[in-house]
């Protein structure tokens, strides 16, 4: 291999690889998007889950165990969240906020109690989630070796696009909580109860949430640091109003984020600018985001204009 | 009556007080950031925990990451006259402090990892380190291993550095790291990325897996917290690291031997033992205020880590070689370039140099 060359099989590979937390992130902003909440406290919950994996998988020996713990811590703060906020009617955007800055302190003080230390968990002898050959595509040339072995997260976030979109469009339950998520009044008409669907979607995006937490803690990495998460949660935010909320465009728009994000790593061994490329993720993100804006004004004109 | 009793027992208890306070010198480390980065912080923690047990009156306030209460804690600290010095991190402090030190002449500031214009603010002592010269014995050790026969070794000589962000400070550790290598192999190649951020240990392996699958065998992450990710890039891929800050190999000791045996050596910023001289000579009343002080390998301010895991993995031979390269140091054999207060020109035709 010529060691200035661009290895495109190890660059799509780890474009997959660092879009695992970013998928399951911008799924858990769409589910809640879709039921209504406010998703900035996705951040927050991430970097609790990430933690409750790692000590999930010490305390029960196990990194299954640290993956149902994260989800659990998931589903929890996901409730948490949905209790101030709806039943005590709290400023979503506060209470968010509240919630990330909690995680960030909160957790050093945890790993502090654990361990003695503030940075990380790694005196923690925590296992961690095994990669998966899958049996045929693993002997296919190039796409064998971009896409088999990864993270069994890997596989399971991108069964989750899918499982997600049969449930938000095909189910009784997908289409009602869109509805309350939509127009709470139209559905509280019609006899639904807002509360239970507003549960559900806190549910699954905190379980999403945890997912992508967990996978930090015991996938990409095998400990806890401090404020791992750094950002992630936010990028699923921008990930899922750039996919308009539909997991088909949130997945093509989280992939974007991936490859400006896997891009800006190896485009720095190429001798392109460190500085340059640092800002490509950030680029990319204004540039989708315009490209976006102005198709839909076009369109709103043109519809305008048929009128 | 009841009145003049209890300020009678005020009175006495503060002349007391005041009286206790000027026996035992003291000082407050205010930690920008957190402890237990296993690595700059706790090494200055380390440093006043020496001058505690030297009879100081020492208290550590950790103050993160927001900038924005950092000068109301300075302020606060030196409005109460409780601390002979405040000793802070000027990497990140500098101007905070500088700001501060002029409204409170009496207060006495101790900088450590910064260097400040002489003369302008006479109330402030800072200490810079020469983390060049731990750098150069370190891309030395860099150069000898990827040409070597070790396991992890393959045959292109390329080597690699990880920033955290681009900082002055980083660029000097990358210059000694390039300059230390070229010395010992001409046709040396460094690769140079940066994460971008202090903090995410999932994008510091990424970058470092990169950078092995580009042909590093051997890399130096500058990267605080993120760099730990590096470490982890390289216990999966079987390659090699060299710490930073503080003596990284044996921080894993005992909870995570692979990790600990991939860390060769460490850079080493020997803060703790620069803070323990600074109170020495402050107690004799040597300290240098208003000036700064650069502490190379020789005043033990900076150097590589010798551990038993840089006597189990680097063979008896390298070792030597890099022995020779840090007497070259200490002797003052070799000019190494400072990426302190020199134009970005020089340092990026360093860099340019042995880009791949």
């Amino acid at each position: 291999m010529d060691s200035i060359g661009f290895d495109l099989v190890a660059f799509a590979f780890s474009t997959i690889r660092v879009m695992t937390p970013l998928l399951f992130a911008s799924m858990a902003c769409m589910i809640f998007t879709k039921g209504g909440i406010d998703s900035i406290a996705t951040e927050g919950i991430m970097l609790m889950c990430a933690l409750a994996g790692a000590v999930g998988a010490w305390m029960f020996k196990s990194a299954f165990g640290g993956l149902m713990f994260g989800m659990c811590i998931g589903v929890f703060l996901s409730f948490t969240f949905g209790y101030v906020t709806l039943t005590l009617k709290a400023n979503p955007v506060l209470a968010g906020i509240a919630l990330n800055i909690l995680a960030g302190g909160l957790t050093i003080f945890i790993i502090y109690y654990l361990t003695g230390e503030k940075g990380s968990t790694q005196s923690l002898a925590t296992p961690v989630l095994p990669s998966l050959d899958i049996p045929v595509l693993k002997d296919m040339p190039t796409l064998g070796r971009i896409i088999s072995g990864h993270n069994v997260l890997t596989y399971v976030s991108l069964i989750m696009v899918a499982a997600l979109h049969f449930f938000l469009y095909k189910t009784r339950s997908g289409l009602r909580m869109r509805t309350v998520g939509e127009n709470p009044h139209a559905a509280e008409s019609v006899g639904l109860s807002v509360m239970k669907y507003k549960y559900l979607s806190l549910f699954i995006a905190g379980s999403l949430a945890g997912l992508g937490g967990a996978f930090m803690s015991l996938g990409y990495v095998s400990f806890f640091s401090k404020n791992m998460i750094a950002g992630r949660g936010f990028i699923g935010m921008a990930a899922e109003s750039m996919g308009q909320g539909v997991p088909g465009g949130v997945l093509l728009a989280t992939l974007l984020f991936s490859v400006a994000d896997a891009l800006s790593v190896r485009l720095q061994l190429m001798s392109m600018p460190p500085e340059l490329m640092q800002l490509l993720p950030y680029l990319v993100t204004i540039v989708a985001i315009a490209v976006y804006s102005y198709h839909r004004e076009k369109k709103k004109e043109r519809r305008q204009q048929t009128d | 009556m009841k009145k003049l009793v209890l300020l009678t027992i005020l009175a006495v208890s503060l002349a007391f007080g005041s009286v206790a306070w000027a026996k035992d010198p003291s000082a407050v480390l205010v930690v920008t950031g957190q402890l237990g980065d296993k690595s700059f912080n706790d090494s200055a923690n380390r440093g006043v925990q020496g001058l505690k047990a030297a009879g100081w009156n020492i208290k550590v306030i950790e103050i993160g990451r927001d900038q924005t209460k950092w000068e109301p804690t300075f302020m606060d600290l030196s409005e109460s006259g409780d601390w002979d010095l405040i000793i802070t991190n000027g990497s990140n402090a500098i101007e905070t402090v500088q700001e501060v030190s002029k409204e409170f002449p009496e207060q006495k500031f101790v900088l450590y990892d910064s260097e400040i214009e002489k003369g302008k603010y006479p109330n402030v002592y800072a200490i810079s380190y020469k983390q060049n010269e731990g750098s150069y014995v370190a891309g030395a050790l860099a150069a000898l291993v990827t040409t070597s026969k070790m396991e992890g070794a393959n045959e292109e000589k390329v080597i690699g550095f990880i920033g955290g962000m681009q900082h002055p400070v980083i660029t000097d550790f990358l210059v000694g790291y390039i300059e230390g290598a070229k010395a010992v192999e001409p046709e040396i190649k460094v690769i140079v990325s940066y994460i971008g951020s202090w903090d995410d240990t999932a994008k510091g392996k990424e970058v470092a897996m990169a950078q092995f699958q580009q042909g590093a065998d051997i890399v130096f992450p500058a990267a605080e917290q993120a760099g730990l990710g590096c470490v982890e890039a390289a216990k999966e891929l079987g390659k090699y690291i060299i710490g930073v800050d503080s003596d990284q190999s044996m921080l894993f000791k005992g909870t995570d031997e692979a990790s600990a045996n991939t860390i060769l050596t460490s850079v080493l910023k020997n803060v703790d033992k620069s803070l323990v001289r600074a109170g020495q000579l402050y107690t004799e009343g040597k300290l240098p205020f208003g000036d700064f002080e650069s502490l190379g390998i020789k005043e033990d301010g900076a150097g590589i880590a010798y551990n038993e895991y840089y006597e189990k993995n680097v063979p008896a031979e390298i070792r030597e070689k890099v022995e020779l390269a840090r007497e070259d140091v200490v002797a003052g054999k070799v000019a190494i370039t400072s990426a302190l207060g020199t134009a970005t020109e020089v340092t990026d035709a360093i860099i340019n140099s042995v880009k791949p």
